[in-house]
């Protein structure tokens, strides 16, 4: 396991975003910007859902999974790539125990033992009673407790994290971030947040990467942000304690 | 937006559109008026009713079986196809519209054409195998999946492209295939209109008259589906022939009571 390294390259009309990314397996880093500054966009092109321009490159632990020199491109489906939204997006037509199981069965594990250990990732996010419920039976913050455990059930080597409690009450917010801070610290594979509270990068990432209108402004850890902010947006989301 | 009041509309338009009510309504009730309650058991029981009632359902339901099995894959192409050249997106639409508005004789006409003894691929596939498909209880069939089929296919796909896409990439990341997501994510949050879409097929199926008759015949207990007898008991037994015709009302009316949310749901 050597974790992530990436260079996004997108083009889009205008805008243009260049993006040098470095996780450590087990690392947690966030992405931090204003709205259109290219977060979403970043983790699109992690997830290989568009296309890299040249020199953009993707390798995970090793594997290539994006190099537009080459053409190499692997499907999201086959990256081991877990992705979760703001919407917790559970499939209605399941149980949260059978949403939960959804990646270990398509990964091929017996169906016994995949809902043996979905119910273990539902009972670390708390939500083992809600097992045999159905997704619009269940609040906001208990279905994000359940996509989250539904993406870290098949342990993949990389989870993308897009603005995941964005759409919580704050009271909840907070619990789901502690929980979701201790799942992480024990997640072998790496993991990309995206966000726009500071909060969250604060609390859940080893390293902040401060994005603004496609580029990298600023990266470290928040004192070293909170010391000496390169941008005004920088001074702004850390502002002296 | 203001409602708009019925209240405000020119008075000439009243009893034009009360004559509009009646001319659709009134069949229907002396349809009903003439019904011989009495014997409709017996008559529906006997025979040669029982015969195209059984031959109507079979053949109705192995046509909507078909329907979903070609139907289902051609919706989720339709659906999937707004990055096509637009001449072959066009062209793939009408292929699936045109039989809508199509006379059912025109329709039953072209199958003759395609699947006759002098037909297209009739004639070397009678020739090579000696199977002929007009008037036999297949071509019932046939004849009813080309009508009825293109239902099924706008109704799923207007249902996929209602449906959320963002579920079949968390599918993908989940590492499901495109084929496990499809038929485990996408098919199951498409069940209401997929479901839609059957009856209406079935219904279709079920009153197909035109390309029946046409490409398949009249052979009692092969392809005299219930629509068919209903029209020649007419000139036999007029009795039967109604308490036929009742029976495809009461299918109709059945379908339609159980598509109320799509279809009788006013406003919004």
């Amino acid at each position: 396991m050597t974790g992530l390294d990436a260079r996004l390259v997108v083009e889009r009309d205008s805008f243009r975003l260049d993006l040098h990314l470095r996780v450590p397996a087990g690392g947690v880093l966030a992405l931090l910007g204003p709205n259109g500054a290219g977060k979403t966009t970043a983790l699109a092109a992690l997830a290989g859902a568009v296309p890299l321009g040249s020199e953009g490159r993707v390798v995970l632990d090793g594997r290539v999974l994006d190099d537009a020199g080459t053409g190499v491109h692997v499907d999201l489906a086959r990256r081991s790539v877990g992705w979760v939204f703001q919407d917790p997006l559970l499939f209605p037509h399941l149980t949260v125990a059978q949403n939960a199981a959804f990646g270990l069965r398509a990964g091929g594990v017996p169906r016994r033992e995949a809902a043996r250990q979905a119910g273990e990732w539902l009972d670390r996010f708390g939500i083992a009673a809600l097992a045999d419920a159905r997704p619009r039976a269940i609040s906001g913050g208990q279905a994000q407790r359940a996509a989250l455990a539904r993406a870290l059930a098949p342990q993949p080597h990389l989870l993308l994290l897009d603005e995941p409690l964005a759409a919580l009450d704050v009271e909840v917010r907070e619990e789901i971030r502690r929980d979701l801070r201790d799942r992480l610290r024990q997640h072998p594979g790496c993991t990309v947040l995206v966000t726009h509270d500071a909060a969250d990068a604060v609390r859940l990432a080893d390293e902040i990467v401060i994005l603004e209108s496609g580029r990298a402004v600023q990266r470290g850890s928040a004192e070293s942000l909170r010391g000496a902010p390169a941008t005004p947006y920088v001074a702004a989301m850390f502002p002296p304690a | 937006m203001p409602r708009r009041e019925a209240a405000r509309l020119p008075a000439a338009l009243w009893p034009l559109a009360g004559i509009a009510v009646l001319l659709l309504v009134l069949p229907l009730v002396a349809l009903l008026i003439r019904v011989p309650w009495r014997d409709a058991a017996a008559l529906l029981t006997a025979g040669e009713s029982l015969e195209a009632l059984t031959l109507s359902l079979g053949t109705a339901l192995a046509a909507t079986g078909a329907s979903l099995l070609l139907g289902v894959p051609l919706a989720a192409v339709l659906a999937g196809s707004d990055g096509w050249a637009a001449p072959v997106r066009r062209l793939l639409r009408a292929a699936v519209t045109v039989p809508l508005v199509l006379p059912p004789v025109v329709a039953g006409i072209a199958l003759l054409l395609l699947l006759g003894r002098q037909g297209v691929i009739g004639a070397p596939l009678a020739a090579l195998t000696g199977v002929t498909v007009p008037f036999t209880t297949p071509a019932v069939v046939i004849a009813q999946t080309f009508v009825s089929m293109p239902f099924l296919v706008l109704a799923v796909e207007g249902a996929l492209r209602g449906a959320d896409p963002r579920y079949a990439v968390v599918a993908a990341s989940l590492g499901a295939s495109r084929w496990h997501a499809f038929r485990r994510v996408t098919l199951p949050l498409v069940a209401p209109g997929l479901l839609s879409g059957a009856v209406l097929c079935f219904t279709r199926a079920l009153g197909e008259f035109g390309a029946t008759i046409t490409f398949a015949g009249s052979f009692p207990g092969v392809t005299r589906t219930l629509p068919i007898a209903a029209y020649l008991g007419l000139q036999a037994s007029p009795e039967s022939a109604i308490v036929l015709a009742l029976l495809l009302l009461v299918v109709s009316v059945v379908v339609l009571v159980s598509l109320r949310d799509k279809w009788l749901r006013v406003g919004s």
